[in-house]
């Protein structure tokens, strides 16, 4: 009986890790300094994902905010708009990048002014149940940009 | 073979000049300078050799009130149309901007220039909130609003577009929230007030910076 407790746990612990191992994961979570005066924000990150399946980002959550929403930013014909986005897919073994002028989690109605150095705890919850916490680094948007083109 | 044509022309001319006392070989024109100028990518720049007249609209800065023409006058302008609830492209646009004024400085270029940030939320962006918000990205960035029909009488002039995304209207922890479709391109306003060239979106500092250096060195005297 004791074995077999053992079994059904250890059997667990071995479907978690085959769970684990397909999540989607997070990278360079960060949220450009905000000007003084400004009401939202975008928060940007890299999500890969090494599963077989699509799975999708339904969901962030950061204490500090009135609301947060997920959206994409496009351009139409020179008019740019915002698009609020129900999820915010990642292929199967691919990557979306959110990042600006693109796909972002949008920061609405701030507590405080977030400056560099400050962090923005988020909850993330994914499709397939995953849900990551991760904290956000605030930088100046300039040195980003550049550490961007940077690589290019 | 261009060396000896000019040869040619300017003597030509310096014969016509003698013998009529004439003036028919002035300066060309701006519009012709425009003309002339071979832009690198029509996707980086686009140079107007029609010039565009931007509508005369009174606009309030934090100074207080003042003439769109005046602010024009005398100066080359980068003119952004955006607004400060504006959550990703116009702090993304701002920063591009400040590279190109912070490289403009570096380079010590010999015209005058300005950049300005027209808010198209004159409902919120008060000239006092928006003068915050433009000089934490550049303290050479002018920013100015109007009476609504004032800021549209503006931007349509100059073919800019924006509207309220009225999907997303909204009251978030106690704010009037919308989120505004507008356009993204800068616009180049020469010092007499025309509209002369535009840079379409997207934008990187480094890429049109000498362009807009270029196209006034080769354009601007007169």
């Amino acid at each position: 009986m004791k074995h077999q407790v053992l079994g059904w746990v250890f059997g667990g612990l071995v479907m978690v890790a085959q769970a684990v191992a397909a999540a989607p994961k997070v990278s360079d979570p960060w949220v450009p300094e905000m000007p003084p005066g400004a009401h939202a924000y975008g928060a940007f990150m890299v999500l890969d994902n090494s599963g077989d399946e699509a799975v999708s980002l339904i969901r962030a959550e950061a204490p500090g905010f009135a609301k947060i929403e997920l959206h994409e930013s496009v351009d139409i014909d020179g008019m740019h708009r915002m698009i609020e986005k129900d999820e915010i897919v990642i292929p199967a073994q691919g990557q979306t990048r959110l990042a600006p002028g693109g796909y972002h989690i949008m920061l609405i109605g701030p507590e405080k002014r977030l400056v560099e150095g400050d962090t923005v705890p988020l909850t993330l919850t994914f499709s397939d149940g995953t849900v990551i916490e991760v904290d956000a680094m605030v930088r100046k948007r300039e040195q980003m940009m550049q550490h961007r083109h940077g690589h290019h | 073979m261009l060396v000896r044509w000019v040869k040619v022309i300017g003597l030509a001319c310096g014969v016509g000049l003698l013998t009529l006392s004439i003036t028919g070989c002035s300066e060309p024109t701006m519009e012709e300078r425009i003309a002339g100028f071979q832009t690198p990518d029509i996707l980086v720049f686009r140079p107007l050799s029609e010039p565009i007249q931007p509508a005369d609209v009174q606009l309030a800065s934090v100074d207080g009130k003042l003439e769109s023409a005046d602010l024009f006058e005398g100066k080359w302008t980068l003119l952004y149309f955006g607004y400060t609830y504006c959550p990703d492209v116009c702090p993304t646009e701002m920063s591009v901007l400040s590279q190109v004024a912070r490289t403009l400085r570096e380079n010590k270029v010999a015209f005058p220039w300005q950049i300005v940030f027209v808010s198209v939320d004159p409902d919120r962006d008060t000239p006092e909130h928006l003068d915050t918000y433009v000089r934490y990205f550049d303290e050479a960035v002018q920013g100015v609003t109007g009476e609504p029909e004032q800021v549209r009488a503006l931007a349509t002039s100059v073919r800019a577009d924006y509207r309220i995304d009225e999907a997303s209207r909204g009251e978030v922890g106690g704010l009037k929230f919308y989120l505004i479709d507008h356009d993204t391109a800068f616009r180049l306003i020469a010092p007499d007030g025309r509209m002369v060239g535009v840079f379409p979106s997207p934008h990187r500092a480094s890429v049109m910076t000498p362009v807009l250096e270029s196209f006034i060195e080769e354009v601007g005297q007169s």
